[in-house]
């Protein structure tokens, strides 16, 4: 098994409800996040899985008329609380995306662009050396060392989704929130990516939103089953694909619905 | 089975070619109308880029010229016909009211031959053989005579890319005009393009969805449907008797234009905005970014190329629009090139205006002219603006 005991808790939700307008999208959402662990997030569409993975960086702020209830702990500090800045809470909880959407910018800026807003370097050399690091954690570095001044959105899909990996932990962020980050890709470009997701968990708390269980099972080791706006069950991945406590969790993960 | 041979499958067929042979035809009525406008304004204003002058070498100048530039200019003529004229009226009209200081300026620095240019309506008679010309029936002979003598040359008329306006249609030129057309759009562009920007700015990524927010969109929209002379008078109660600006001026011709372009702008800076899809807002976002930083670093470049195209559409209407021009008095009559925005001007399209209503038939050729030299410019600006289109066109992953 490979959960260490006790886990160290790097997010925690407690009783969290969104709405969006009239419409409850989410039921008392209560959640712990291990640190440098894979968490992943299943369910049909519509159950309000990504709905919960924007509320841990805040992204639904940006939303028309969402409302969050509950409260969200990063660090046992409530990211909603009044005096939390969301551009600080977005660099340490980074996002990567369902469509890969790398900026209309060359790899370099791409890359660059979070390091210069948080002004985290100081000479350019300092900058290089961030870009090729993340370049090389992303595993891209290698096919695009010789076209870093290419626009970025001159890459093949998988590379774009993996450049914008680089991008976010160029900016050192804690968690890596990825909503469905393969759902656009190739199985090739996939597999890629999951074995990506498998080396960063030794240094980032990744959380992961998908539609297919096989890549919940591969890369996660904790996975929540959301049906509806309600969380119906959390456990250890390989517990919940092989003895699921709830009917609907074995309904799903068996393929009676979807 | 589908019954490949029912009447309703032929019918499609026959709707699609129908619909097909409209569509062309259409097209084609299109590009005929567009041709006749073109052949007719080109037949009609290549007369205005040549012009009709008598050559005299040195050598058959006479010497003891009168002391008058006209009579001098009588003389040398007479001279040069060795026929006796019955009237030194029918010669000095058959040139320009420019040919004395022509002489006075050629006698001061003699190089090359004497070019004497002659009057509109000898040029004209040349040009296009007029038979109810005003031309009297000795000044057509003598017009003969100094053709026959091969001293009638045409040259390209640079007179008519350097001079201002004139009573006289062969000394004519649209370079003060175009000054002033270029001194009227510089102001309209600095007085709208900063604020249409920065409205479009605000109401696409800052302004909070509102009913507050909704109707100002919807009196811009209203605002660039307005009939261009509503802001003449506007411009006329506004900058002149309000303000007190300088009328004529490109000052209050800019302000009035920059007025009529300013809905253009933001409606085309919003599309541009628009344009830059979410996705790309989001990341920028989730990188930390704050919403100034979002619009500032990412949203505002990537809509530059469809702001700037934008821009010169806008430009282009305004380099053509007359009416609200004419209702702050820029239908002065503009000799110089205007020193400055407050001096007084006129613009490319009101002096074809001016010209149109001209009687001299000579004017006509000057009018259509112009006409060209604005097309010119048109297509240029229209080309500009498809190139920066093509050549910045984004692609988005």
């Amino acid at each position: 098994m490979l959960h260490p005991s006790p886990m160290e808790k790097k997010m925690e939700a407690h009783a969290v409800s969104v709405f969006y307008g009239q419409t409850q999208a989410l039921y008392d959402i209560s959640l712990t996040i291990p640190a440098r662990h894979v968490t992943a997030l299943i369910g049909p569409s519509g159950c309000g899985k990504s709905t919960f993975l924007r509320c841990l960086n805040r992204m639904n702020d940006v939303v028309e008329g969402c409302v969050v209830r509950g409260s969200i702990l990063l660090d046992g500090q409530n990211i909603y609380a009044p005096s939390v800045d969301t551009v600080m809470l977005r660099a340490r909880v980074g996002m990567v995306f369902q469509k890969p959407n790398p900026f209309p910018k060359s790899i370099f800026d791409n890359v660059a662009y979070g390091p210069r807003i948080h002004g985290m370097a100081k000479t350019k050399a300092e900058l290089e050396e961030i870009v090729v690091e993340s370049l090389k954690k992303a595993g891209l570095w290698q096919e695009v060392k010789d076209r870093l001044h290419t626009e970025g959105t001159s890459l093949s899909g998988g590379q774009q989704q993996r450049l914008c990996i680089a991008r976010s932990i160029a900016i050192s962020p804690e968690v890596i929130l990825m909503d469905e980050p393969c759902s656009a890709l190739d199985p090739i470009a996939t597999a890629k990516i999951e074995e990506l997701i498998d080396d960063l968990k030794a240094n980032y708390t990744i959380i992961i939103v998908t539609h297919s269980m096989q890549q919940a099972a591969r890369v996660s080791q904790t996975t929540a089953f959301f049906h509806l706006g309600k969380m119906i069950e959390v456990g250890p991945t390989d517990v919940l694909f092989t003895n699921p406590k709830n009917e609907r969790t074995q309904g799903y993960i068996t393929g009676r619905f979807g | 089975m589908i019954d490949h041979k029912n009447r309703s499958f032929y019918r499609r067929h026959w709707r699609d070619r129908v619909f097909r042979r409209v569509a062309v035809g259409c097209v084609g009525f299109a590009v005929l109308a567009l041709l006749t406008l073109l052949t007719s304004i080109i037949s009609q204003g290549w007369g205005a880029f040549v012009s009709y002058s008598v050559e005299i070498q040195a050598q058959d100048i006479p010497p003891n010229l009168p002391s008058s530039d006209r009579a001098a200019v009588v003389a040398i003529i007479t001279s040069f016909l060795q026929t006796p004229v019955a009237s030194k009226q029918d010669v000095i009209r058959l040139f320009s009211a420019d040919a004395g200081s022509q002489l006075v300026a050629w006698l001061k620095q003699p190089q090359g031959p004497l070019r004497l240019t002659l009057s509109d309506d000898a040029d004209m008679v040349l040009k296009h053989s007029y038979q109810d010309s005003p031309l009297k029936a000795e000044q057509r002979k003598i017009l003969n005579d100094l053709k026959t003598l091969g001293v009638v040359r045409r040259n390209v008329h640079f007179t008519f890319f350097t001079a201002g306006d004139s009573r006289e249609p062969e000394l004519v030129g649209i370079y003060s005009a175009l000054m002033g057309s270029l001194l009227t759009l510089a102001t309209a562009f600095v007085m709208a393009f900063p604020i249409g920007v920065m409205t479009a700015i605000y109401l696409t990524e800052y302004a909070k969805p509102s009913a507050w927010r909704t109707w100002v969109e919807i009196n811009i929209n209203n605002l660039a449907a307005v009939p261009s002379i509503v802001f003449g008078l506007l411009g006329l109660s506004l900058f002149i008797q309000f303000l007190g600006w300088p009328r004529s001026t490109p000052l209050v011709g800019g302000a009035v234009l920059a007025l009529i372009i300013l809905p253009t702008l933001v409606i085309a800076t919003t599309a541009a905005l628009k344009s830059v899809p979410t996705s790309i807002r989001m990341a920028a976002l989730a990188m930390g970014a704050s919403k100034t930083q979002m619009v500032f670093h990412h949203v505002v470049p990537y809509s530059i190329p469809g702001i700037m195209t934008g821009s010169i559409l806008s430009m282009a209407h305004i380099l053509g629009e007359t009416a609200p021009l004419l209702l702050i008095g820029m239908v002065a009559f503009i000799v110089d090139v205007p020193g400055g925005i407050t001096e007084a001007a006129t613009t490319l399209p009101v002096q074809i205006f001016l010209w149109s209503e001209s009687p001299e038939r000579a004017f006509a050729e000057k009018t259509a002219g112009a006409i060209l030299v604005l097309l010119v410019f048109l297509l240029i600006m229209n080309a500009l603006a498809i190139i920066l289109r093509h050549r910045h066109q984004k692609t988005w992953s």
